[in-house]
């Protein structure tokens, strides 16, 4: 305000207004239950109150949840998992709607897309429900159809050696007609013109998808990417709860789920939130850096 | 514009905090005057619906016979009333079983959560208004909510022992052990000291010599776990039930090889286990080899949890073995109950360890396979010899009292009229009588309800007296009335028959009556309250046995490495100092 500018400019109220119930939710959900940080280095007591008398334990928290024998094998887990989901999440979009690109018939491609796209909208509960019965080592038809060439079944859900594969590959499945849903929207907006001056140069559909599709989807491949890492350490909750069992905590647990146990299930608020506040600060650094790479590398920049 | 603009944050701030502040609001801390002598009160409850003069009658005999059956006994003062109406709010579990009897009740009665037959009594007889502050089917999490928003009701029932422990910790709940001996009826009591005794019960809800609860018993036979065998299968190949480990093998194999579902494949599951050790699919087994990972049992004078004990390797490599063999489904692991009765319901498969209530799940079997029929066989164990069963001092909950509330007294003469009710001819209108698919009337006084630990037994006892008799009706008292129902039941006479029928000679209610008969159970050695260092400790520690325990089984991991490299994830996750203060806890109860 210094220097006699005035702090809005008439015309620009309504559309401040207009942004308030945004904030106001994001400063409800998001910056108010930051207090509650607090409970990270407490021996939290419920019967106390939220804001009430209770015990200050510094670092136990955090070093209680580090001499927990699975923690180390969590926190691998849920960046193996998540690494997995980001790269495959990337990649297979892309390879698909240039796949699609290439066929003729809009009609074809137009199913294709409504088929693939559909298994994002079924949540979670169900679509692990589903996964559970194909999945199965006796009954399930994913087995049923490797036995018919002779091979051993495999219990997907059940053996370590298969269980974050399998995260990886269900959850790719579900989500990747998303990704093609938005690419295709970028490849339409690629001027024909350019892919009418490259025949003419002489170059065939793969030079052409090289030069020319490749380069128009970048920014939005950039996009997608940044804002994936976010979830970095998001391997997916809804998911692995529905899926896992105490056989293959040992690769399929996640922090998610550590914290869900912890504090829901056994009522130890106070590692419970150690290990939440853990992963907001790692989190933290890996958005940090991976919009820096951005900016620096395609120069992208949200603000 | 400009200057209101900003103070805008200012004013969420304000709303906000009012918001939070608004809920904390506590009934007022009067005490009310009780009367001299106990009378009754008017309700304004009228019941509707198409049984309306049942409840009637029912209300009726509960004022005939009340006053009077306290006065007979010289408890009257333990039943006064207040002729100033008390406001008391109250909160119980709820649950998908308890909508659906209520939706019932309502036809039938009129009755719904916030006005019912119980609270229409309570105030029929003390003239107090119950209301009904919440209820949830996540009961602990919603008043460990509560809690933190120091916004709890007068009386209130708490489920798990540590929550009780830090509420009193807190001083949010009162020492109600003054009262006991005032306002305690003789009934009430009898319940308490029946368990065990040193009546644990009551040494539960005791921290530093003060009664902070008053526990709400359940049958104690209910940890007990049995073996359910088809006995249609048993009688086709001409076996004998199973008296030792040995001869459980041979049937099982001979289950597996006789194909009873006459498909031609080798699809037949050898015994039924589900993915969870620390349960009744488990223990009977660990029984058998005479171990119980799931207790603190006493070894050598001392204390160990039952986990670690070396008898548990047998038990393991011989579960190992029917994995190895192909006995055990590969998938159990992740297994549910449901998932698991999958298989006894197709007809492939049938022995399971189970508690009483286990042959409950399997009646759609009836249905498909009419000649099929499961019997409880007693526990086979290593050598021949019974084995003993682990069971808790049971309870379904702790009453608590408020602090803040003044007639504290309340709570102990709910628990007495509860008990009148139960133990009156129509005890079973009261305390059972579940619409199909619901749950128990008792459900709807879950914040003061109690029970005979040896409900099953005596109900039993009492089935069994009246079948000799050519079923005489009058020798059926209110737990047995309970059972009686579903059993003359088409739908679930099937199943319930073979739980508990005195008309058949192998029930798990046979079972039941031969292990509290002979004595061959025992208590849990360790009912202390646990360490802030255990408490931060434990569940890991189980999580780590459950994880062991089942890679063995698989074959993941052998026996004796296996087992090893428990002990030593026990003892490194605090297992040995938890050890430590269980046996010092164990020294200070045997002076």
């Amino acid at each position: 305000m210094a220097g006699g500018k005035p702090f809005f400019k008439q015309n620009e109220i309504p559309l401040h207004l207009m942004l308030l119930p945004g904030l106001l939710l994001t400063f409800i959900f998001g910056y108010l239950p930051l207090a509650g940080l607090t409970v990270a280095f407490q021996r939290f007591i419920p019967a106390r109150g939220l804001f009430g008398k209770q015990p200050w334990v510094g670092l136990y928290n955090f070093e209680l949840i580090f001499s927990m024998p699975n923690t180390p094998n969590v926190i691998r887990n849920t960046v193996v998992i998540a690494f997995g989901k980001i790269v495959l999440g990337l990649l297979i979009p892309i390879i698909v709607t240039l796949l699609l690109n290439e066929l003729g018939s809009n009609k074809a491609k137009r199913t294709i897309q409504t088929i693939i796209y559909f298994p994002y909208f079924i949540s979670w509960i169900v679509f692990a429900a589903l996964l559970l019965d194909l999945l199965s080592p006796s009954t399930g038809l994913v087995n049923k159809f490797t036995g018919f060439f002779g091979f051993e079944p495999i219990f997907f859900l059940g053996d370590n050696r298969y269980f974050q594969g399998t995260m990886i590959i269900t959850d790719v499945i579900k989500s990747f007609g998303y990704g093609t849903v938005v690419y295709m929207a970028a490849i339409t907006g690629i001027d024909p013109n350019l892919y009418e001056a490259a025949e003419i140069d002489g170059a065939g559909r793969w030079r052409q998808t090289l030069h020319i599709t490749l380069p128009g989807l970048q920014m939005v491949i950039v996009l997608m990417m940044v804002l994936s890492l976010g979830n970095v350490l998001n391997a997916g909750f809804d998911q692995i709860f529905n899926m896992y069992n105490s056989y293959v905590y040992e690769t399929g647990d996640i922090i998610d789920t550590m914290m869900y146990r912890l504090g829901i299930v056994e009522a130890m608020y106070g590692p419970s939130t150690a290990m939440g506040f853990l992963k907001s600060i790692v989190s933290l650094v890996f958005i940090s850096t991976s919009y820096y790479i951005a900016y620096k590398l395609f120069d992208y920049r949200i603000f | 514009m400009k200057k209101s603009l900003m103070l805008l944050p200012f004013f969420l701030v304000l709303v906000i905090g009012t918001v939070f502040a608004g809920g904390g609001q506590q009934s007022s801390a009067q005490a009310v005057k009780e009367t001299a002598a106990p009378k009754l009160y008017q309700s304004n409850f009228t019941p509707s619906g198409t049984a309306a003069n049942e409840y009637k009658d029912k209300i009726n005999d509960f004022t005939a016979n009340f006053i009077k059956s306290f006065t007979d006994r010289g408890e009257a003062s333990k039943i006064t009333g207040y002729d100033t109406p008390v406001k008391i709010s109250i909160s119980y579990p709820d649950s998908a079983a308890m909508q659906t009897s209520f939706a019932a009740w309502k036809a039938l009665y009129g009755e719904s959560p916030n006005m019912n037959r119980y609270l229409d009594v309570y105030k029929r007889a003390f003239n107090i208004d119950v209301s009904v502050k919440f209820t949830s089917t996540d009961y602990d999490q919603q008043l460990r909510l509560n809690m933190a928003a120091n916004d709890l009701p007068d009386i209130f029932p708490v489920t798990s022992r540590n929550d009780l422990f830090e509420l009193a910790n807190a001083g949010v709940i009162q020492d109600i052990g003054g009262l006991r001996q005032k306002y305690s009826s003789q009934i009430v009591e009898k319940l308490w000291s029946d368990t065990a005794s040193s009546s644990p019960l009551l040494d539960l809800a005791t921290f530093d010599g003060k009664l902070y609860a008053l526990p709400q018993t359940w049958p104690v036979t209910d940890p007990l776990s049995y073996l359910w065998i088809r006995s249609d299968w048993l009688k086709a190949l001409n076996l004998q039930p199973p008296k030792t480990m040995d001869d459980l093998v041979k049937v099982i194999d001979a289950f597996t090889k006789a194909d009873f579902d006459k498909n031609g494949i080798n699809d037949t599951i050898g015994i039924g286990f589900q993915k969870n050790i620390a349960s009744h699919n488990f223990r009977g087994l660990f029984s058998g080899f005479y171990t119980y990972p799931e207790y603190w049992i006493n070894k050598n004078g001392s204390l160990i949890w039952g986990g670690t004990d070396e008898n548990n390797k047998r038990a393991l490599a011989y579960m190992s073995d029917l994995y190895k063999r192909g006995y055990i489904d590969k998938e159990f692991i992740s297994y549910n109950d449901s998932d698991m009765y999958e298989a006894f319901l197709n007809g492939k498969c049938g022995i399971m360890y189970s508690w009483h209530g286990g042959v409950l799940s399997l009646m759609d079997l009836h249905s498909k396979d009419p000649k099929a029929d499961f019997i409880a066989v007693p526990l086979p164990s290593v050598d021949g010899k019974t084995a003993a069963s682990p069971i808790t001092p049971f309870t379904v909950g702790y009453t608590v009292v408020n602090s803040k509330f003044a007639n504290p007294e309340i709570a102990y003469k709910m628990f007495n009229l509860f008990v009148f009710l139960y133990e009156g001819k129509n005890g079973s209108w009261w305390g059972f009588n579940p619409p199909p698919g619901g749950n128990n009337a008792n459900g709807m006084s879950a914040f003061a309800r109690i029970y005979s630990p040896w409900l099953n037994y005596d109900a039993f006892e009492s089935l069994t007296k009246s079948y000799k008799a050519n079923w005489d009706r009058s020798l059926i008292d209110a737990a047995a009335d309970l059972y009686l129902g579903p059993m003359q039941d088409s739908q679930t006479g099937w199943a319930w028959n073979q739980m508990l029928s005195p008309e058949r000679t192998s029930t798990a209610f046979h079972r039941l009556k031969e292990i509290v008969d002979g004595k061959t159970y025992f208590y849990d050695a360790f009912l202390g309250i646990p360490s802030t260092y255990m408490q931060d400790r434990w569940q890991a520690i189980l999580t780590e046995q459950q994880v062991i325990f089942t890679k063995i089984i698989t074959g993941d991991l052998d026996v004796n490495t296996g087992f090893d490299s428990w002990i030593r994830s026990y003892n490194s996750l605090g297992g040995e100092r938890i050890t430590k203060e269980v046996n010092d806890w164990y020294k200070g109860q045997k002076k």
